[in-house]
């Protein structure tokens, strides 16, 4: 599959900080629980072949200045995302291809649009990132089930009453 | 001292129920260490041996009830702390919580390293695990001759847990004990799925499969063993290679303590000694009475494995180009 | 290629062709195995890259762990299309020309439809063997329930199945008083108990009959804790492995440990001295002499997925024997002009349409844990009704809403276009997906002679071989089903506390399978359905030769040393997943083909 073999250019550690800042903020997982699904290099890897680097260098520059600007309000920076990134017509599709990359393992193809006006990549397919990725996907924890076909729970579980994994403070 | 009471042997098969246990971290790190889809043979060797321990543990258990006491594993305590000698044994050398490498293996191959000829059972301070059990065969074989069988063996049969049922996915297999050829059956089991049977390289399991100091022992040699090949002569089949660069990093020997800065993680840590613990405490539901407890004892291990994993991956602020790793902490709160 | 005479030859290596493959090499008989896909699953680490294709699919669906293989094509569910102005569909293997497109599709591959298959073990109840006696639709059976029993508890044992019999007796099904399932049931989900609750009050009225409703376990063939005198068979090629289910949760299509059965097990079994497995060989036609035995079947061996180059061979035998799946064996006998003196062979092809409803029940059930079923609801597997519609089973979903909108992703799609984020996503998706209720109906279809697979020189594959060309529709009698299913569904929700407002199942044109029915007061109710993946009727056996290609033991009328066998000779199909009733079946023939062979 596209993605899973390709060796990633190793970004700079600021470039994983932001990214995995900003993965937090967008997935609602804090980060020893987004570095536990051993993901990160892989998918800002993939992001980087997918979007290229000025796009990602773009999103992330524009994610440390809401956060700046943001200050300890957490409404204040919520709001700032959804005004300066996710209605961003160049960086908003890309965060929302976050959002599902770390909920699925998957990458969807970028809308034709976009696709237009920067240019496209041979990564920028649609696929699973790798089969690892589809195992981590944190949908699955979010609905206290598991990756179907992965991370099998054991005999007898389904019997045993539903838990959803209690909320972080 | 060898073993003189009733109540002394009782003590012993607790300390040996301890004793197996403290092998089964050391382990789980090294299996958990590494990569799902990598080294999948050395990955399915450590497996093995990680079931027939909890058969072991299983076995003990099923000893201790017929013999009159209940097994105690939900305690501050029953788990060891790491780095660490085994319990009750001479300290010849320590145990420790490292991620897969040749260091680790050093280590499993002295935890299963067979009795020499001829060695003289050890109920305390003992050289090898061997040594314990035959302390306790002896003392199990001399008290129902003295005391009578029925004033030994007064466990509910109901209390056992049975074969075929519960225990899956490894070699080896659960033998009820209602009496002394029982008893020693199982724990015969026990050291030779270990050490070997009579000083060969197999377990006397009818599929013939390797003692564990033996899979051990390829593992370390990167070798096969083939069915001429000896303790002496080591292994001489075809290679077993083992890729060490792709394992997860972890840090030695962690503590939740250590990451109290760190409450991201230090939440990761306790999430999964409290799946430990809840674990540790439903083993203990079933070994004392309610066999049928060992189902929902699965799921807790999987749940255990998949934290331990993401541990794996987590990179440890407190040594840069490592990662965080399980603790097995008992946690009262879980 | 394989050399020297052969007591049998078996084309398809599916459950059926497997299981008749064993008993015969278990009697000493030599026996050539075709099968036209590639060799399967043969070693552990290649059935983990099944699994890793699975896991990288995009789509996933039946056939998605087992890549295409050309030369011996299989459809894939991306092709099952809606026809749309009659024009027929061509885009996969099988060609669609209406009006509706069957909606199923199958394997051709070592291990054949049972990689892929749910596991699902219920048997026939006594009166879907004389539909036409009892409630004058259909045709009845040669051979009654009492006849198949015996092979029913052989199968089971083949087969592997866990179930506790004395949940079992539905309608009259009966079992030997000495007789029990090889494994204990599996333990039914969380939500089979939700369910329950509810199915306990729900009542609905068909006629003069009020039909109250119970859950039991479903019999599934699936490693569960081992009876007495059951020595269980784990994963092929590895130790200790699939010992039990371990919950996966994607039986269909592939159980990463092989809890699941599949035909790889039986080969396991299987003495290599006395057979010899052939793969990439497709039967192409088999040779029919002047005295009316066959001769031989001609067969084409490809080296490569990858070219379409292929040496042709034949092979000889006392017995042949056709396993290769209702659809291809029926493909087998009309391109050699064989065993159709009838006219039935492709006809009376029948799916179980499978029609959906879906809820959200107020407090969470626990989706997508567990096997895809472990309970049903038995109660409309007979009944009167069966004169007006047909009969149904009731599958009690535990993967959520499942293929009806393909949660969890669509739910992901969602949020993230409409932009929601974090803490508010995640809390979001738990709080509606472990809700997610979907009950499946597996309902009957009568044999129609227009439903039909047949052959034409326009559509062929790769190496020159037929393409199955489809004709199908769904009758009256099952869409009359469909609606009763929904008042069904309606009845069950209702007494499960679960208001309209969270009863989400919705049919637009759109819909797979999407057809209407028009009621006696004139309104037209929209309808969907999917496939079962079940293909059955379509070499039927029967009591006399002219309106049946073979005889209750599966041999053709027209050749004696021909048996056609599988979920093809099935006459009429009641409402139980076919696959056991299919390895009974073949284990009956088998018991004839020992004796013809002497």
């Amino acid at each position: 599959m596209a993605g899973s073999r390709r060796i990633p250019r190793a970004p700079s550690e600021e470039a994983r900080q932001r990214f995995v800042s900003f993965s937090v903020l967008l997935t609602g997982y804090d980060s020893a629980e987004l570095w536990g699904t051993g993901m990160v290099d892989a998918y800002l890897g993939f992001l980087i072949n997918a979007v290229g680097d000025q796009v990602t260098g773009a999103l992330l520059a524009k994610w440390t200045t809401v956060v700046e600007a943001a200050g300890p309000d957490s409404s204040a920076l919520d709001q700032l995302v959804r005004d300066e990134i996710l209605a961003d017509p160049t960086l908003g599709p890309v965060a929302r291809n976050l959002i599902v990359m770390w909920y699925l393992g998957e990458w969807q193809q970028l809308p034709a649009d976009w696709r237009e006006l920067h240019g496209t990549h041979a990564a920028d397919q649609t696929c699973f990132v790798s089969p690892e990725a589809y195992a981590q996907g944190l949908v699955w924890n979010a609905i206290g089930a598991h990756p179907q076909g992965a991370k099998m729970p054991g005999y007898g579980s389904w019997a045993l009453p539903p838990t959803i994994p209690e909320e972080l403070p | 001292m060898p073993i003189t009471d009733l109540h002394s042997l009782q003590d012993h098969l607790q300390e040996a129920l301890e004793i197996e246990h403290a092998t089964i971290p050391p382990y789980l790190c090294a299996l958990y260490s590494i990569p799902e889809g990598t080294n999948r043979e050395a990955a399915s060797v450590i497996r093995s041996v990680v079931m027939e321990e909890m058969l072991h543990m299983i076995l003990v258990a099923n000893v201790m009830n017929a013999v009159g006491r209940k097994p105690v594993l939900a305690k501050e305590g029953f788990i060891k702390p790491y780095p660490g000698p085994l319990p009750h044994s001479d300290g010849s050398f320590v145990v420790e919580l490292l991620p897969f490498s040749e260091h680790a293996l050093n280590i499993f191959l002295k935890i299963e390293r067979p009795a020499k000829a001829g060695a003289s059972p050890q109920p305390e301070r003992f050289h090898t695990i061997g040594q314990f059990y035959e302390a306790i065969e002896g003392a199990l074989t001399r008290l129902t001759k003295e005391m009578g069988p029925s004033k030994v063996f007064t466990g509910r049969e109901a209390d056992q847990v049975p074969p075929g049922r519960w225990y899956y996915g490894g070699g080896g297999e659960v033998v009820p004990v209602i009496d002394l050829e029982s008893a020693l059956r199982a724990l015969k089991e026990v050291t030779d799925e270990g050490e070997g049977l009579d000083h060969t390289i197999w377990d006397g399991d009818k599929s013939e499969e390797l003692a564990h100091y033996f899979r051990f022992a390829e593992l370390r040699e990167q070798r096969c063993f083939l069915p001429e090949d000896t303790e002496n002569s080591g292994p001489s089949g075809p290679e077993l290679p083992v890729d060490f660069g792709v394992v997860a990093p972890m840090r030695p020997n962690p503590r939740s303590d250590d990451y109290r800065a760190h409450p991201a993680i230090h939440r990761q840590m306790v999430k999964g000694n409290r799946i430990y613990t809840r674990l540790l405490r439903q083993l203990q539901t079933a070994l004392t009475g309610t066999p049928d407890a060992l189902r929902d004892a699965v799921p807790i291990m999987y749940e255990f494995r998949y934290q331990a994993e993401a541990l794996m991956r987590i990179p440890s602020p407190l040594a840069p180009g490592m990662t965080v790793g399980p603790s097995f902490e008992f946690d009262q709160n879980a | 290629m394989p050399q020297g005479s052969y007591d049998a030859i078996i084309i398809g290596a599916g459950p059926v062709g497997v299981n008749i493959a064993k008993v015969l090499t278990d009697r000493g008989k030599r026996v050539l195995l075709l099968e036209a896909g590639r060799a399967s699953g043969l070693s552990y680490d290649g059935w983990l890259s099944y699994v890793d294709t699975y896991r990288s699919a995009v789509m996933k669906e039946p056939n998605a762990p087992y890549p295409p293989n050309p030369n011996a094509p299989s459809t894939y569910a991306q092709d099952v299309l809606n026809i749309q102005h009659k024009i027929p569909i061509l885009s996969g293997y099988q060609v669609e020309k209406g009006p509706l497109s069957f909606a199923s599709t199958y394997l051709r591959s070592l291990g054949g439809t049972s990689l892929h298959w749910l596991g699902t073990c219920p048997r026939m109840v006594p009166n879907d063997f004389r539909l036409k006696t009892v409630y004058g639709v259909g045709v009845d059976w040669p051979i009654t329930y009492d006849d198949l029993q015996p092979y029913y508890c052989k199968a089971e044992w083949a087969l592997g199945v866990s179930a506790n019999k004395d949940e079992q007796g539905h309608f009259g099904i009966w079992f030997p008083p000495d007789y029990d399932y090889p494994m204990e049931r599996i333990p039914p989900s969380y939500s089979d108990g939700v369910y329950a609750e509810g199915a306990r009050k729900a009542r609905v009225r068909f006629g003069d009959h009020d039909y109250g409703m119970t859950v039991t376990s479903l019999p599934q063939a699936r490693n569960s804790i081992p009876r007495q005198n059951y020595a269980l068979s784990s994963a092929y090629g590895t130790a200790h492995v699939g010992e039990r289910c371990e919950g996966n949760a994607s039986c269909i299509p592939i159980c990463p440990v092989q809890a699941k059965y599949s035909a790889l097990r039986t080969l396991g079994q299987m003495d290599k001295n006395f057979y010899t497995l052939v793969t990439q060989a497709v039967a192409s036609r088999l040779i029919v002499n002047e005295n009316g035995r066959i001769g031989g079947v001609e067969y084409k061996r490809y080296e490569s997925e990858g070219s379409n180059q292929y040496q042709t061979g034949t092979a000889t035998a006392t017995l042949y024997i056709v396993a290769a799946h209702a659809v291809e064996s029926a493909k087998l006998l009309l391109a050699s002009g064989a065993a159709n003196s009838s006219d039935q062979v492709g006809r009376n092809l029948a799916d179980h349409p499978f029609f959906l409803t879906w809820a959200l029940n107020p407090t969470p059930v626990g989706a997508f844990r567990g096997p895809g079923q472990t309970s049903e609801i038995p109660s409309f597997r007979d009944g009167p009704f069966r004169s007006d519609f047909a009969a149904f089973r009731i599958d009690l979903g535990n993967w959520g809403w499942d293929i009806a909108t393909f949660p969890p992703n669509s739910n992901v799609y969602e949020a993230a276009a409409a932009n929601t984020f974090g803490k508010t996503l995640r809390r979001s998706l738990g709080q509606q997906i472990p809700r997610q209720l979907r009950v499946g109906y597996v309902i009957e279809q009568l044999p129609e002679p227009g439903n039909r697979v047949t052959i034409s020189a326009e559509f062929v594959d790769p190496i020159g071989c037929f393409r199955p060309v489809i004709h199908y529709n769904v009758s009256d009698y099952t869409r009359k089903a469909m609606i009763a299913a929904n008042k069904v569904s309606d009845a069950l929700f209702h007494a499960m506390g679960i208001p309209d407002a969270d009863i989400y199942t919705k049919f637009t044109p759109d819909s797979p399978g999407y057809m209407t029915y028009k009621q006696d007061d004139g309104t037209v109710v929209p309808l969907s359905f999917f496939g079962s993946g079940h293909h059955m009727g379509t070499h039927r056996m029967g009591v006399s030769r002219t309106d049946s290609v073979t005889n209750r033991y599966s041999r053709s009328w027209d050749h004696e040393n021909l048996y056609v066998v599988g979920c093809g000779g099935m006459p009429t199909t009641g409402s139980s997943n076919p696959t056991l009733t299919a390895v009974a079946m073949a284990l009956m023939a088998a018991d004839d083909m020992l004796t013809q062979l002497g």
